[in-house]
């Protein structure tokens, strides 16, 4: 008869498989049957459903068991992390578990608690972006108001304004609730972009565009479409160095039959810097020198003047009745000359040296002095003793007396750095001073006022102020307490001992060859440069005048007075202008440098220290230019690097791009304007046109060229390709300068 | 001849039973997939707004395909809930298959394939693992019925092993009968040699995972063959035990295949209850450690 | 088994009469019931010793009490009991009195699959509904009779109140009622619904207590041995054949246009005729083990084909095959049940088109166990019937004929393209295919309701609906998922709560009843004495003696003999769930249904749409 067949039954009768099973199959995992013979009595048999659920009741536990494991050791949190930290982060964190007992090296259980706030440690209401700050300040100070940007204050009522008007327009994004834009109060947190635990190799810094499109929601949709175009990017900035790439091309190049190649003056293999080995400017050797270098050293061979004693007609005066006390022979024959700039800066640097300045006549040419005329005299008399006194002063006080007729010079033209008065030590003065050598001004002036070089004067009322046995006296005084304290010697003055370079050259000689040395060659009164071919300081005795012959290209002493030359305003009445009155040398570095083009752009803006640098601006010009070549490197006369020029909310990288065959060429994007050769006139007044303006030479990037590869399926649009987000107050400034 | 008077004669009894039929088709097509795709779109759009408020869209993911779980469990309910109208199981077991798509979906949304952490790698794999035994068992579920229709008239699993063993007792009386006489002897000797064994004992593993006709086809080949030693008589037994042996194959053929679906059945249930427990685990551990949702 | 006992509990096997009909029933009652009329009269010697009349009384009776307007019998209502009236009067209304409420449930068909939402949210239909709906649609044939006849006529309202505990159901202003609709009243001694208790069917009229009544509740296990008192049950048949001969035919729709002389005169020449065995199981059983057509062929005759019609055969009650000779066998067209006429068309044909040459039937009609037939003879149904009937409803002329007068014609048509003698009304009787139908027939499918029909195209045999059988039946389930099988269509063994329960023949407590308006065949376990006559009687084997068991699963066993204590255990079609069978509601892949295979529509419906 039909039976029915159990479902859902642990057990099945033993004998089913042999085919002959019990219908009634057992109960409770025993034979239900009464069976006469005991060997019909199975032993029964676990089914399928049995197996199953017994699997499923011991995962659970397994499970259960395990959490409950984690749980327990929830002190050790790290178990339960969800993956393991970015290789930075982690390394920063290096656990004491993992066996490195590095300096950073803390137990695991404070491990999580350094970044997760809210935990036994931390106070619950301190969130994790005020965690991540404490490392991350100094680079994103800003960072600490969470707002969008960095931003607050102003700028960010502004953007949110605008966040506003936009998020009107996008359909139903306040659909969640929190809009983004609306956030201008509650902060932002770090997790929300940057995802950590997407283990050791995830960049915390790779974002997807919709982070951005939270609120630049209508415009950005794709970059080749809804970004807007670029303004003259990344030109439009003004050239601290006057370089004419067309001139250069189409002129120079070409006459040399030279090949015009980008790379050799843009490209630096040995460095990287923001935008890759690609740089605005690279050192003089490597680009100008084969050309440049020569003319910059004719230029400097004849030295730099510092003080000339000026050639007056000595008799005339005296005969005049006007004397002059000592004076060398040479300058004495015929009143002529000029006084030199450098000369003329000390002499204003000195008290009534700018009263004697303006005595002088513009051109600077004493022969325009008639020393019949009365008052002449007298202003060539007080240039005299000018003269004398300027050597004195550098003689005696040594580099202290230049330093502080220097500082003088520049506290009249203008306050220095705000709250710095000359108390203070100013490095850019510090260096001015640095080299300049004492003991030459009073060898000169030995030579020149002391031994018989000078015709002995009779005099029947010699003015008690210009007695030259007091001068002698006074140095001598000044001699003797040298002596009696020799401690505080000045490094130069020690050299006061040997009266003679001659001389100490000589007594080396004799020192270094013994008796029966080759007989000493007499000096032959040489040119300058001949001598000193590598810069520094000496007596010409031609032109009667201490001169300081540069060591090149970037020579720091010429740079400061040229520095100074330019920088303080010439709001005092006399003319600096006129040309003989300007260091004749500054023309050379003018045709490629110029200080007020560097002033004029920004400060170099490199992302770790731009506030310190953002805190001297709205500073006095030539305060600007100590600050900027305080530290050594000449900062306002090289090219401002790239990132000066980047707003900091773009970024770009040359390296991966140079990388492509196709745009290897760097003129494929940076496209000079050509002109036709023909009218090389124009060519120069193109070229000549203001130099130091923003050059309109390079065709201004189009969008279109970047758009070409950066699709989505390509070279990809996301917004942080070219973007940065962190950027604060300044860098808001910055990009939408 | 016969008239019918009685033309609506109790066709009200069934109309309802054939209107669901009826539209049971459609039902099971339609509906479900239509809803299945509209919250698919629903979690889409969300996950997107979540983003684009700076929100963490993983919770929304997250608790999407939490709740499209905790429904497809609802299933397990339905099936022990019977004395409730919750609509046809049917309808049910189509929204479980769609949703289960669907839930795969939301999972891609939600999290890598395999993810780091052990917590979240285990919670991954019993994911997956119940996901494919899902989609294997559908897939068996939706082939089995023409394989079990082609293996002859359906028999119960339970009572394969008593078939089989009366299909064994009629192969050895047929042998036992063809052993006595000379002319039929070769069909004894042939089923000493070949067929005991294979009416004796259960099939090969290989068989049973991948149930096959060649052995039936070789057996049988290997009976004809031997004809020619047969008288009339021998021969007629010899057909007698071809269709034995195909009666045996057909009764394996039907015990793997419905062995097959039970198996996956199952295999689907197996990892639930871990499956829950790490969920749960995983919900705490994201809220406590998550900074911003 | 001594290892076993603690797996055992003991106890007394249940025997019949444990649960007599009225635990209250008085001895002085029963006395006073033995001297009332036809009891006073029977022969008590025919009765076994074990079961005495006075016995019968007592355990299978009881005495009910009514007031003017009560309804005792409902039309419509499964009988399971006769009633005697002992006192006062009660009318039995031979019409329904009930208008058809509401529209039935099939003109649903067109429906958009929001509908079919709000279905599958509604329940699964119960049997009840089923078949209420069935009686509406009775209901509303006589109603249409009644319409036509004259519009203004009362519905009666019948309204329920509870008295004692005991709720009545009543006909308000009754009189107005029996003025309005044709009754016919009973006295004392008379007694009624016994057709319906015998065979097993629902109550054909409706009776109404007429003044305060006193009527004694016979349950037909009681009314069965009653049977064996000769002139009591000569009574009965009598009795049997007027009434169910006058119920039937008025509610033929052929005759409802008749006026009452002439319905008279029908119902005079008209003679019922009860062909087979009422037991007809039994030979089933031997017959089944032969070839079909030694079946059909020994199955009983009504009317031959190619035999001249001698009169219209209305089925009353069981079924008939119907038939025709193809090459050395005979081909099922269809089978007839109640309601199913069979000869029209040809005497149609003769009435309208060829009055000298009639065409003699064109099929067979054979008797599948019990058939109830009326004959109806020819003349009068020229005469008297066919000319009332409107054309549209006359069956369509017989194009070609596969007999005339002049016998077997020889041109022979497949049967499918002679769609000459199909008409709309049958065409769907048609529609299955010829092997399915007989399937049908040789199984007795037909005879099943509630029948389960598994389509193995998607039967995964997951066995979630013997689970849910299980698990809403004490972990029992109550069918198996397996038996006779037609191509991807199984017929599983589970109860089909048949049209004609033969399982209920031969029950001696009454434990498996046939609930009274739902027609859910179910066991009562507190009655049910494991006696197995049921599941022996059952054809389909799908009743099923199981163990009893307590919820521990200890199988109880007799004190006395230590033999395990059985009980008749089947589907019962979920009766306490409003849900519906679980087994269609837990199948996931729609391949299991319940379907009614008694009407070819719905399966036809159905395995339309399983087409696709």
């Amino acid at each position: 008869m039909n039976h029915y067949r159990l479902p859902r039954q642990p057990f099945k009768c033993g004998n089913s498989p042999t085919g002959a099973p019990c219908p009634l199959g057992p109960i409770r995992g025993r034979c239900s049957q009464s069976h006469a013979d005991p060997t019909l009595v199975c032993r029964p048999l676990r089914t399928l459903d049995w197996w199953s659920r017994s699997i499923q009741v011991s995962v659970t536990l397994v499970a259960l068991i395990g959490v409950s494991l984690a749980w327990s050791n929830f002190g050790n949190k790290q178990t339960l992390a969800p993956g393991p930290l970015s290789r930075s982060h982690a390394q920063l964190l290096v656990s004491v578990q993992t066996g490195i007992d590095g300096p950073h090296g803390i137990d695991s259980a404070s491990r999580c608690d350094s970044c997760h706030p809210g935990n036994d440690t931390a106070s619950p209401a301190t969130k994790q972006s005020d965690l991540c700050l404490k490392c991350h300040v100094q680079e994103m100070p800003d960072a600490v108001h969470g707002s969008p940007h960095d931003l607050h204050g102003k700028s960010l009522a502004e953007l949110v304004a605008n966040g506003d008007r936009r998020e009107t327009k996008s359909n139903w994004s306040h659909w969640l609730g929190r809009s983004p834009i609306a956030w201008k109060e509650n902060a932002t947190e770090c997790s929300q972009c940057h995802r950590e635990h997407q283990g050791s190799s995830h960049d915390l810094k790779e974002m997807t565009s919709t982070r951005c499109q939270a609120c630049h929601r209508e415009q950005f949709h794709s970059f080749s479409t809804n970004h807007p175009e670029f303004k003259n990017y990344p030109y439009g900035r003004t050239k601290s160095i006057a370089f004419d790439h067309v001139k250069h091309r189409d002129l120079h190049f070409s006459k040399k039959a030279a090949n015009f190649d980008c790379k050799v003056c843009h490209v630096q293999s040995d460095q990287v810097g923001v935008v890759g080995q690609v740089f605005r400017s690279v050192p003089l050797e490597q680009a100008c020198a084969s050309c440049h270098k020569e003319p910059i050293q004719s230029a400097i061979q004849e030295g730099l003047i510092v003080l000339q004693i000026p050639s007056l007609n000595r008799k005339e005066l005296m005969g005049n009745g006007t004397d002059i006390g000592d004076w060398p022979t040479q300058a004495s024959q015929l009143t002529d000359g000029i006084i030199p700039p450098i000369m003329r800066l000390l002499i204003e640097s000195e008290p009534g040296g700018h009263a004697l300045l303006k005595e002088l006549p513009t051109s600077g040419r004493l022969v325009e002095l008639d020393t019949r005329d009365e008052q002449a005299r007298a202003t060539l008399v007080k240039l005299s003793i000018m003269t004398k006194q300027l050597m004195q002063k550098l003689a005696n006080e040594g580099q202290r007396g230049f330093r502080s007729s220097v500082e003088r010079l520049v506290s009249t033209s203008g306050p220095l750095l705000a709250n710095d008065r000359s108390s203070q030590p100013n490095p850019w003065l510090d260096r001015f001073a640095n080299g300049v050598p004492p003991d030459l001004f009073r060898a000169a002036w030995n030579e020149w006022f002391e031994n018989g070089s000078t015709v002995p004067m009779v005099s029947q009322n010699p003015s008690p102020s210009l007695s030259p046995v007091r001068l002698s006296a006074s140095i001598r005084s000044v001699d003797d307490d040298l002596l009696g304290k020799g401690s505080k010697l000045n490094p130069g003055d020690d050299s006061l001992l040997l009266n003679d370079p001659s001389n100490l050259l000589d007594s080396h000689g004799l020192d270094s060859q013994g008796h029966n040395g080759p007989p000493f060659e007499r000096f032959k009164d040489s040119r300058a440069w001949d001598q000193l071919a590598f810069g520094g300081w000496m007596i010409d005795r031609q032109r009667m005048a201490i001169v300081y012959v540069p060591s090149g290209h970037a020579d720091a002493w010429l740079s400061r007075w040229i520095e100074l030359e330019e920088m303080r305003p010439s709001e005092n009445s006399l003319p600096n202008d006129v040309e003989q009155n300007k260091i004749a040398m500054a023309k050379q570095c003018r045709q490629c440098h110029s200080l007020q083009a560097a002033l004029k752009h920004d400060q170099p803006l490199h992302h770790d220290n731009w506030t310190a640098s953002f805190r001297q601006a709205n500073q006095s010009p030539l305060s600007q230019v100590m600050f900027a070549s305080a530290e050594g490197s000449n900062a306002c006369w090289k090219s401002k690097s790239r990132a000066a020029n980047l707003s900091p909310i773009t970024k770009f990288d040359h390296t991966p791009h140079l990388t492509l065959p196709k745009i290897s060429d760097c003129r494929s994007c940076h496209q000079l304007e050509s002109f036709n050769l023909g009218g090389s006139t124009d060519l120069v007044t193109k070229g000549s046109t203001s130099p130091h303006e923003p050059h309109g030479e390079f065709a201004p990037m189009q969008k279109a060229q970047c758009a070409g590869c950066h699709q989505p399926n390509a070279a990809g649009e996301s917004c942080t390709q070219c973007h940065n987000y962190h950027v604060g107050i300044k860098g808001w400034l910055e990009g939408h300068k | 001849m016969a008239s019918k008077t009685q033309t609506h004669a109790s066709s009200a009894t069934t109309s309802v039973h054939a209107l669901a039929a009826q539209h049971g088709r459609i039902g099971c097509r339609l509906i479900p997939s239509a809803t299945v795709l509209v919250i698919w779109l629903v979690i889409r759009s969300l996950r997107n707004q979540s983003a684009a408020s700076l929100q963490n869209e993983a919770f929304v993911t997250g608790y999407s395909l939490a709740a499209i779980c905790v429904f497809l469990m609802l299933l397990g309910v339905r099936k022990r809930v019977l004395s409730v109208q919750l609509g046809r199981l049917a309808i049910w077991q189509q929204t479980h298959h769609y949703l289960g798509l669907l839930s795969v979906g939301a999972y891609a949304l939600h999290a890598k394939i395999l993810t780091t952490g052990w917590l979240e790698s285990l919670l991954a794999m019993s994911f997956w693992s119940i996901a494919l035994s899902g989609l294997i068992g559908w897939y068996v579920n939706r082939r089995s019925p023409r394989l079990l229709r082609a293996a002859g008239p359906q028999i119960l699993r339970q009572d394969i092993p008593e078939r089989t063993r009366l299909i064994a007792k009629q192969a050895l009386e047929l042998a036992l009968a063809s052993a006595g006489k000379n002319d039929t002897a070769a069909l004894a000797d042939h089923y000493l040699v070949l067929l005991s064994p294979f009416f004796a004992t259960r099939r090969s593993l290989i068989y049973r995972l991948s149930p096959s006709g060649n052995t039936r086809r070789r057996l049988v080949a290997g009976l004809e063959n031997i004809d020619r030693y047969l008288s009339e008589e021998g021969r007629n037994q010899r057909r007698e035990m071809s269709l034995l042996v195909q009666a045996k194959d057909d009764l394996d053929f039907q015990s793997a295949i419905q062995n097959r679906i039970r198996f996956w059945a199952s295999a689907h249930t197996w990892v639930l209850g871990g499956f829950l427990v790490l969920t749960t685990a995983h919900v705490i551990v994201a809220h406590r450690f998550a900074s911003s949702w | 088994m001594k290892t076993h006992s603690s797996d055992q509990i003991a106890m007394d096997r249940p025997v019949r009469w444990d649960h007599p009909l009225d635990p209250e029933m008085l001895t002085r009652a029963v006395c006073w019931i033995l001297d009332q009329p036809p009891f006073s009269d029977m022969n008590s010697d025919v009765f076994p010793s074990h079961s005495s009349l006075e016995d019968i009384l007592r355990h299978d009776c009881r005495i009910l009490r009514y007031e003017p307007g009560d309804i005792i019998v409902r039309e419509g209502d499964y009988g399971g009991s006769a009633y005697l009236v002992l006192r006062g009067s009660v009318r039995a209304f031979l019409e329904s009195l009930w208008q058809p409420r509401g529209k039935p449930t099939d003109s649903s068909h067109s429906s958009t699959w929001l509908d079919w939402l709000k279905q599958q949210f509604k329940q699964v239909p119960l049997p009840s509904q089923a078949t209420s709906n069935e009686n509406r649609r009775e209901g509303s044939r006589s109603g249409n009779q009644t319409a036509s006849a004259d519009k203004n006529r009362p519905t009666p309202l019948q309204q329920i109140e509870t008295v004692d505990g005991k709720s009545r159901i009543f006909l308000q202003d009754i009189n107005a009622v029996i003025n309005g609709f044709q009754s016919e009243p009973l006295g004392v001694g008379e007694i009624f619904g016994e057709m319906a208790a015998i065979t097993r069917s629902q109550h054909r009229y409706t009776v109404v207590a007429n003044s305060p009544t006193v009527v004694l509740e016979i349950r037909w296990q009681g009314l069965r041995m009653m049977r064996r008192d000769k002139t009591f049950r000569d009574y009965l048949d009598a009795r049997f054949r007027e009434t169910s001969l006058q119920t039937h035919l008025r509610e033929t729709p052929l005759l409802r246009f008749l006026d009452d002389a002439a319905m008279e005169k029908v119902i005079a020449q008209t003679n019922i005729e009860s062909i087979g065995e009422r037991e007809w199981f039994s030979e089933y059983r031997d017959t089944q083990k032969l070839d079909v057509q030694t079946q059909i062929a020994r199955e009983p005759l009504i009317a031959a084909e190619g035999h001249v019609v001698k009169d219209l055969i209305l089925i009353r009650a069981g079924f008939a095959r119907l038939s025709f000779e193809q090459g050395r066998g005979h081909q099922t067209v269809a089978y007839l049940g109640r309601g199913h006429v069979f000869g029209l068309a040809e005497l149609a044909h003769r009435f309208r088109y060829s009055a000298n040459n009639p065409l003699p039937y064109q099929e067979s009609l054979r008797a599948l166990g019990f058939v109830d037939i009326l004959r109806i003879p020819s003349e009068i149904v020229l005469t008297h019937i066919l000319p009332k009937i409107r054309n549209a409803e006359l069956p369509k002329p017989i194009a070609n004929p596969r007999y005339d007068s002049g016998g077997l014609v020889v041109s022979e048509l497949l049967p499918s393209s002679r769609e000459g003698y199909v008409y709309p009304a049958e065409k769907s009787l048609s529609n299955l295919e010829t092997s399915l139908v007989e399937f049908l027939v040789d199984e007795r499918l037909i005879n099943g309701k509630q029948t389960m029909l598994i389509d193995l195209d998607r039967c995964t045999g997951c066995d979630e609906c013997v689970k849910a059988c299980a698990s809403t039946h004490e972990g029992t389930p109550r069918f198996v998922r397996n038996g006779p099988q037609f191509g991807p269509l199984l017929f599983a063994h589970a109860c089909m709560h048949c049209t004609d329960p033969v399982c209920m023949i031969g029950c001696p407590t009454g434990a498996i009843a046939r609930d009274q308006d739902s027609g859910v065949i179910s066991i009562d376990l507190q009655t049910c004495i494991g006696c197995k006559t049921c599941a022996e009687s059952c054809p389909y084997s799908n009743i099923v003696m199981i163990q009893v068991r307590d919820e521990k699963g200890r199988a109880a066993v007799d004190r006395k003999t230590q033999l395990p204590i059985l009980q008749a255990s089947k589907c019962d079609l979920c009766q306490e769930l409003t849900t519906g069978p679980a087994c269609q509601n837990a199948c996931p892949h729609q391949a299991l249904i319940r379907i009614d295979t008694s009407e070819t529509h719905a399966l036809e419906h159905w395995l339309t749409k399983r087409a696709g």
